[in-house]
């Protein structure tokens, strides 16, 4: 499984949540909590993971275009 | 004994030492030979291959050139071969049969390669280990008890048993040169944009590589000549022309700038790969290259941005299927049990999270170029550890268990998030015998000069020509 181990995250996500949306993601009904435990536990280790990212400074940077692995053209910000 | 190298393969075979169907039926026996046990091949072709090998006869009898006349190679089962099942490693596409071939396998059966059959790959080339529950774990032709590592695991073990002289992998967090450091193999993620991945199945769209995996460095460029450049069916693919690989590999590396970096990826690492890489760089600068310091900023920022493009993008991709798994079969066994919540997981990230990693991806770029332009290439390890045990969950670095996630991928995905292209070649053996790999990684578009360093490094040492004890003749 790609996760790191979540003990350090003090809120763990709820497969209770993950459950009550899972039928507008899914299709379906609404499946059980039980079904959701691993994706929760995945998720705690990804917030866990994605910390220093989430606490990461980006100004006024905008997104990169994907689809060039080299610097776009600059466009001239609108004043 | 192993089939020779792709090079030599090819030339026997255009001077008509040998035929192509000699050479196919020789690698179709091995592959058959071996698959039970060491499960490098989802799916063995021998009609196609007789088939293509019979043409690429004719093609020679008739007076044409090919690069890579006859020789054998495998595909991993991500990318299409017409009328072979694409599987992705899952049950869920057991039986998707597609009508063309991927463009990367166009070009190399153009270039009078022989297919032979679809490789074995972790599920939805979502993991690293090579551990599969619908086809069989990929195990290490070193150590059968250890992972072969992935995902690309069978496109490695297929070139470690001497099957074939090369494969092609992808690479969206490092899975073409996790398996290429733990099984002692030379294999190459370009640029993103240098080669087409049109009729392969996607795993995380923006950072998605496909690339080749050979002994040498020399093997990985002719494939690189073959199969790189612009490709209509990929919108990502590159207009730029592509050089004289070649060429490239003949320059000594007076004068090469290499980046030894001072942060992130020694920080933890095993002591014989510390020692091992530490050797390596001092091999290449013996041979003429220059020891540059650098700091690579934003490397923990980078893994959780890799984290959310890679999740969002993966779910957008499978949440269609997964959708058809939950209509059709609400308990879930097409995808395995360990795979469904990394395809799900998606599903629950924030948008915000996706577009803020693609604005930090323009902030690292140019902090990145901005390194880039005081050196030609960055020497790092591969991976930190060596090929760890079937089931095993951490690694000990510097007295801590660190998840085997953070420890394997951690030096590979910040290059898929920035598109650089890297490699990993073998640089030395651990005291248990285990393969050890160094990463070189280049300017963008520049893969002549990370093949080059390789291919000098590979003139001056014997690693990438070691084989396991029970393989080796």
């Amino acid at each position: 499984m790609l996760q790191s181990t979540p003990d350090a995250v003090e809120q763990p996500i709820k497969a209770e949540t993950l459950a009550a949306m899972s039928g507008q993601l899914l299709g379906g009904e609404p499946r059980d909590a039980k079904d959701f435990a691993a994706v929760a536990m995945l998720l705690t280790g990804l917030e866990q993971d994605m910390s220093a990212f989430h606490r990461v400074e980006l100004g006024e940077t905008e997104p990169a275009v994907v689809y060039s692995p080299t610097p776009a053209p600059r466009v001239p910000r609108a004043e | 004994m192993p089939l020779s190298d792709c090079l030599t393969l090819a030339r026997q075979v255009q001077l008509h030492e040998r035929t192509a169907r000699e050479v196919a039926d020789e690698a179709l026996d091995k592959a058959a030979g071996l698959n039970d046990e060491w499960r490098a091949f989802i799916t063995i072709t021998p009609e196609l291959a007789r088939r293509q090998a019979e043409q690429v006869d004719k093609r020679l009898a008739a007076g044409e050139r090919l690069p890579l006349a006859g020789v054998p190679f495998g595909v991993k089962d991500l990318f299409d071969v017409v009328g072979v099942p694409t599987t992705a490693g899952s049950r869920m596409f057991a039986e998707r049969k597609p009508g063309a071939d991927a463009t990367v396998v166009q070009r190399l059966t153009a270039a009078g390669a022989v297919p032979i059959g679809k490789l074995n790959l972790h599920e939805c080339a979502f993991g690293f280990t090579g551990e599969n529950e619908a086809y069989g774990n990929c195990k290490n032709p070193w150590d059968p008890e250890r992972i072969a590592g992935g995902s690309s695991s069978g496109s490695a073990v297929a070139v470690v048993l001497g099957i074939c002289p090369f494969t092609i992998g992808s690479d969206t967090g490092g899975s073409i040169r996790h398996p290429a450091a733990l099984c002692g193999l030379t294999g190459l993620k370009p640029t993103y944009g240098r080669v087409s991945r049109a009729g392969g199945i996607p795993l995380s769209w923006t950072m998605d590589h496909v690339g080749p995996m050979a002994r040498t460095a020399a093997e990985a460029a002719a494939v690189l000549q073959v199969i790189a450049g612009r490709d209509e069916a990929d919108e990502t693919s590159s207009e730029r022309p592509v050089p004289d690989y070649a060429q490239a590999l003949r320059s000594p590396l007076r004068g090469l700038k290499l980046g030894v970096p001072q942060n992130w990826f020694l920080d933890a690492v095993d002591p014989d790969v510390g020692a091992a890489v530490e050797k390596a760089i001092d091999e290449l600068v013996r041979l003429g290259a220059t020891r540059v310091k650098v700091t690579l900023p934003h490397m923990e920022e980078v893994v959780g941005a890799h984290r959310a493009v890679l999740f969002a993008e993966a779910s957008a991709y499978y949440q269609p299927f997964l959708k058809v798994e939950e209509r059709d079969n609400p308990k879930g066994r097409r995808f395995a049990d360990d795979i469904r919540p990394l395809l799900e997981a998606g599903l629950f990230l924030p948008a915000v999270d996706y577009i803020n990693a693609q604005r930090l991806r323009k902030q690292v770029r140019a902090a990145w170029g901005e390194v880039f332009s005081k050196i030609d290439c960055l020497a790092t390890p591969t991976s930190p550890i060596v090929a760890t045990r079937f089931g095993q969950q951490t690694a000990k670095l510097k007295d801590q268990d660190k998840p085997l996630v953070r420890a394997f991928l951690d030096m590979t995905l910040p290059f898929n998030y920035s598109g650089h292209p890297a490699l990993s070649m073998p640089c030395g053996q651990s005291s248990a015998k285990l393969p050890i790999g160094l990463q070189l990684v280049g300017r963008p578009f520049d893969e002549g000069t990370i093949l080059r360093a390789a291919h000098q490094y590979q003139l001056a040492t014997d690693w990438h020509s070691r084989r396991p004890t029970r393989h080796a003749s």
